[in-house]
């Protein structure tokens, strides 16, 4: 393979942080901008994770998701480690997408979702964490009749 | 028209229904919301780490920020409702306010790091860009606490005032708590939080507050400057509900509570414990 697994991973890493100033930085009333961010990157990059993943999760010797041990023996390979970054980078930009979309409807300041982004790229699960738990102070209510 | 009820579009409110929905009031409640939910969020890791920081686990710190900042941004929301929407929403409070949001930004983002990273992020001249990083805290700190300030003023020139106390109690509350928090946190910054003490600290502590027992601790005082800002205005409040009367109400809260900050800013001063071991 000509391709080593630190172009990828160069790769993976830009096209996720392009994503990430998309959905944080730019506007959001072009569907075709949102689209890059949401789906396109995402995409491309879980992509990339099947084939990863395809090609050497189930070949390292003694590796396996029944303990702790096994798990860390499959991250030893460096695809495999590889294809795990790819997985973080792919889920948690979609995640930021669904949170991006959420809080606007919430009509949240982009001020404010800002560090809820970030925190979502720099430590996924704790920025969904708090996007949830500031969600759940919201209630829907009925628009008032005109 | 009102048959048709089940195609009513509906919105998303914030946790108060009261209050009205416009930019600033959504923005204020957005960031009391966002510092509730770091508080939550953050329960785990102050369970887990078992680190400390003079004598405090590491993490007490920033839920006491996440707890203060919530309580600060949701009496804003509040007590903005006072004043008319045009006011509201205009320039002044829009400028001030994101100017404030800002700054909780920033304060939330360092103080988490410096957490995380088992430092501090208060009083920490060790580095150059640790240094600046305070010094830009401090610009933040001032912001948070202005924003208040420019609020109690135009409920001064524009407010509501059918309820006396509530609006007078607004207007007193936010200002000399302003100025009071000023007064003690710019003193604090010159010198250190302790008197006579190093920074370290240690030894017997208040619960959970992490004031300290054995030395002046100018954190009390501070407390207490601070959170004028919500019993003053709430004082006024219930004086209106329960019909006290309001001035006396008002006047006599501020007092109280100005004398008890005095006492403990210069109890702290002169190197005495505000409970002594």
């Amino acid at each position: 393979m000509a391709i080593t697994p630190e172009q990828l991973f160069s790769w993976a890493s830009t096209s996720a942080m392009l994503g990430w100033l998309i959905l944080i930085f730019l506007p959001r009333r072009w569907p075709a901008l949102l689209f890059v961010p949401r789906y396109l990157i995402p995409f491309g990059l879980s992509l990339l994770y099947a084939g990863l993943a395809l090609a050497h999760i189930f070949t390292v010797e003694g590796g396996g998701f029944g303990s702790l041990d096994e798990v860390a023996k499959l991250f030893t390979k460096k695809e495999v480690l590889l294809a795990g970054w790819v997985h973080y980078l792919a889920f948690d930009l979609f995640i930021g997408g669904w949170i991006a979309v959420e809080a606007d409807k919430l009509g949240l300041a982009r001020l404010i979702q800002a560090p809820i982004l970030v925190a979502t790229f720099m430590l996924g699960p704790l920025g969904l964490a708090l996007f949830l738990t500031m969600r759940a102070g919201y209630f829907a209510k009925e628009r008032a009749a005109a | 028209m009102s048959s048709n009820a089940t195609a009513t579009p509906s919105i998303h409110m914030p946790l108060i229904p009261a209050l009205d929905d416009d930019h600033l009031t959504r923005l204020f409640l957005a960031l009391a919301l966002f510092q509730l939910a770091c508080f939550v969020v953050f329960i785990p890791a102050w369970l887990l780490d078992t680190r400390i920081l003079d004598s405090a686990a590491i993490w007490t710190k920033p839920q006491k920020f996440h707890i203060s900042l919530a309580l600060h941004f949701a009496t804003l929301a509040v007590l903005a409702q006072l004043l008319p929407r045009d006011f509201r929403t205009g320039p002044l409070m829009i400028i001030f306010g994101y100017l404030a949001a800002i700054s909780m930004i920033y304060e939330f983002a360092y103080i988490g790091l410096k957490a995380a990273q088992g430092g501090r992020s208060h009083f920490n001249y060790d580095t150059p860009a640790e240094s600046t990083a305070y010094a830009l805290m401090g610009v933040g700190a001032v912001l948070l606490v202005f924003v208040a300030m420019v609020l109690a003023v135009q409920i001064w020139r524009k407010g509501d005032r059918s309820r006396k106390g509530l609006w007078l109690g607004s207007i007193i509350g936010l200002s000399t708590g302003f100025a009071l928090t000023l007064l003690v946190a710019s003193t604090m910054s010159s010198t250190s939080r302790y008197v006579g003490a190093p920074l370290s600290g240690g030894g017997e502590v208040f619960p959970f507050f992490g004031w300290s027992r054995e030395y002046g601790d100018l954190r009390p005082s501070h407390f207490v400057a601070l959170h004028l800002m919500q019993t003053v205005p709430l004082a006024g409040y219930l004086a209106n509900r329960f019909r006290w009367p309001a001035i006396p109400v008002v006047l006599g809260v501020t007092a109280l509570q100005i004398a008890l900050c005095l006492a403990l800013f210069y109890q702290a001063l002169a190197g005495q414990p505000i409970w002594p071991t």
